[in-house]
């Protein structure tokens, strides 16, 4: 490509770069260059305090697993991300269908469902934490006291306090992921049904041969966000458990800042979020790239 | 001469006069301060503040401690360079002082006027770096209602606690009502009254390594296991339980006592006013050992780069002055370790007073310099114990290796 052929394209592309620049700028500030500094301190002591930290290699990496409290918030929130865009995408779809439908209050079915999401998590944390209580004065168990049942350990069993996170969790998300799929459905051409009715296509068959496939889209769209939220949470698990009880329900997220904010170890949280980051990134290549091809098999 | 006396005399009151006049007129712009205590609560003391400097502007920032908060945006303001001129800290304070991120408090008489066991918390190297009059006590809060129905004295010895906490139990009442974060309290006052009382330095040899958690601390929490836990005392619904819900549990009286200190008592009033409430000191396996928890409060720094150094000293000036010490007692509520200063404490607290002035009271995690590490391991740990999931031999062994790394310098 010749010299002014590279000018004449780049006076071309400048009005377009020029509306762009605010946000690279912007991004640029806000995450490149905090990800660049996070990846530096990951090799240091940095303490969040002292000017000049030491270079100490590897060993923020290396320690990372040997620390019981770390390890196990991985594990949690590789559960969280499994259970969550599982159970949600599962719930979502005949949600979105049945708000597909054409009954008179499908207006307000949607603005009910669709609620939960528009709250703060850390706010619903707190509401379920109320409910959720192993206390006497949670709701559940006051209820049930109330009605002469013994009250129940609700979020003070490891096992169930994980369950009910994730139960809140899909309460909370359903509806808005929901909508992916109701958008999806109502692009798909109606002449598909009308055809496979036609051909004497029962409800399920509509459904798995037509709709299924034609949702592709939104599912590629929703898993991802479900993931990267379910990966990236802090806020519900936070307000609802604290992380526990113990470290039950502890997520990577909190630890990152526990360990370096909390605990003024910059240098190996920031390791932490380099290892977490690495583990995200993979997990999305993967997802995006299977859900992609899926889509293009089904097209 | 009549009327040159008078000139003198008015001469002299106006020069005694003119400092204060001077400093209050030098003092002015706007102070920008980071608290835990809300606006509400700190009111009293600003205004009176800002009557003796009516050119000063408080920018006010509230930050609740609950959950780290405070502490995790102290940390980010000192890190980016942008700490407020004044600001609470809470202990230890080592290494917001070793890189230069506090001013140095020494010269200051207020500072001085303190008692050592007051500025010692505060003080490296022999600069004090914040300044904090007054202490917080705690101990066991008990429902005298419950105990008199059952014809149960205020214990003296653990086994007296022991007994006590057996009848409520077998009544079907929560005998102590803990919360999640406040488990570890019974461990503490189990070292407090079986270690500290016989050796009041042992925490501040932990930062050194002489001293380890599983000799100070293994006893305390076999002990809490085996007598609280096992024993179904302390139940596992506690391992989830905030403090609002234990705190309520009992006001209502389905528990018959809890741990905690001043802060706790209107709360607990305004859910149940008819509460009868008493509070005594935790007690040892031997009366004569008795040690409760408690600390120097949070103290007030300046930040070595503050904007308006002169506003913030001036505010540290009429905090320890005597009307400033009269507002802030009535605030916190605590102790104060200045002497000469009449005031009054809640009432359920008078007992708590003779302890304070025992100065047999201490809260250990304030002593490590790892506080922001080892304390979160220590809570959730007392949590794990309560559930089965680990021993209190691997809580400690796991302290110590922590301990260990980190005095090794690991970032």
């Amino acid at each position: 490509m010749s010299k002014k052929t590279l000018v004449q394209s780049f006076g071309n592309e400048l009005p377009w770069l020029l509306l762009v620049a605010p946000a690279f700028l912007i991004y640029t500030v806000l995450t490149i260059i905090p990800l660049f500094h996070t990846f530096f301190y990951s090799f240091t002591n940095f303490n969040g305090l002292a000017p000049n930290p030491d270079f100490v290699g590897l060993d923020n990496y290396l320690r990372v697993f040997s620390t019981r409290a770390v390890s196990t918030s991985f594990s949690n929130s590789i559960v969280y991300a499994v259970a969550v865009p599982l159970i949600i995408t599962l719930l979502a779809i005949p949600l979105a269908l049945l708000l597909d439908s054409q009954m008179r209050t499908r207006h307000l079915q949607r603005a009910i469902f669709f609620f939960p999401s528009v709250i703060s998590a850390l706010f619903l944390g707190y509401i379920w934490n109320f409910v959720l209580s192993p206390s006497s004065q949670g709701l559940i168990n006051s209820l049930l006291l109330s009605s002469g049942q013994r009250k129940m350990l609700l979020l003070a069993d490891p096992k169930a306090a994980m369950a009910l996170l994730i139960l809140v969790t899909v309460w909370t998300s359903t509806g808005w992921h929901s909508c992916f799929y109701l958008a999806n459905l109502q692009v798909i051409d109606q002449a598909l049904y009308e055809a496979a009715s036609i051909d004497g296509a029962g409800a399920m068959q509509r459904f798995r041969f037509i709709t299924f496939p034609n949702l592709a889209p939104a599912m590629t769209i929703s898993v991802l966000f479900l993931l990267l939220n379910s990966l990236k949470v802090f806020d519900l698990p936070f307000s609802l458990t604290e992380g526990g009880p113990g470290y039950a329900t502890t997520m990577v997220t909190q630890s990152i800042i526990t360990e370096g904010i909390n605990s003024n170890r910059i240098g190996f949280a920031s390791a932490m979020s380099i290892m977490f980051l690495a583990l995200i990134a993979l997990v999305t290549f993967f997802q995006v790239g299977v859900m992609s091809r899926r889509e293009e098999k089904l097209a | 001469m009549k009327s040159s006396r008078i000139l003198i005399l008015v001469a002299v009151l106006v020069l005694s006069l003119t400092p204060s006049i001077t400093k209050a007129q030098d003092v002015s712009g706007i102070l920008s301060f980071l608290s835990w205590y809300t606006q509400d609560w700190y009111q009293p003391l600003l205004d009176a503040f800002l009557e003796r400097y009516p050119d000063v502007e408080i920018d006010y920032q509230n930050v609740p401690p609950a959950g780290g908060q405070y502490g995790q945006r102290l940390q980010l303001l000192a890190s980016s360079g942008e700490l407020p001129d004044l600001f609470y800290v809470q202990p230890p304070t080592t290494l917001l002082a070793q890189n230069g991120h506090l001013a140095d408090l020494s010269h200051l008489d207020v500072v001085q006027a303190l008692p050592e066991g007051f500025t010692a918390l505060y003080t490296h190297d022999g600069s004090t770096y914040a300044y904090a009059p007054d202490a917080w006590i705690g101990g066991v809060f008990y429902n005298k209602a419950l105990f008199a129905e059952n014809d149960i004295v205020v214990p003296e010895t653990l086994a007296d606690l022991l007994a006590a906490a057996a009848v409520f139990h077998e009544m079907g009442i929560k005998p102590i009502s803990f919360s999640a974060d406040n488990l570890a309290d019974m461990v503490f006052y189990g070292h407090n009254t079986e270690v500290l009382s016989q050796d009041p330095g042992f925490n501040s040899r932990i930062d050194t390594g002489e001293v380890t958690f599983t000799e100070g601390y293994l006893d305390a929490f076999n002990t809490w296991k085996t007598e609280w836990v096992d024993t179904g005392y302390v139940s596992q619904d506690m391992a989830a339980i905030t403090d609002p819900q234990r705190f309520e549990e009992f006001a209502v009286g389905e528990a018959a006592m809890t741990i905690s200190g001043p802060w706790a008592i209107g709360g607990m009033l305004e859910t149940n006013p008819e509460l009868d409430l008493g509070i005594f000191s935790y007690v040892g396996t031997t009366a004569d050992r008795e040690y409760t928890i408690g600390a120097v409060n949070v103290g007030l720094a300046i930040s070595s780069q503050a904007q308006n150094p002169a506003a913030a000293e001036a505010f540290l000036n009429f905090l320890g002055s005597e009307e400033g010490l009269g507002i802030y007692q009535s605030i916190t509520g605590n102790f104060l370790g200045v002497e000469g200063i009449d005031y009054d404490v809640h009432p359920v607290m008078e007992p708590m007073r003779a302890v304070g002035a025992s100065g047999n009271f201490a809260f250990p995690p304030v002593f490590w310099t790892n506080l922001g590490t080892l304390f979160p391991m220590f809570v959730k740990g007392s949590q794990e114990i309560l559930l089965g999931v680990l021993t209190p031999e691997e809580l400690v062994a796991e302290l110590d290796a922590k301990q260990a790394e980190l005095m090794e310098g690991g970032g």
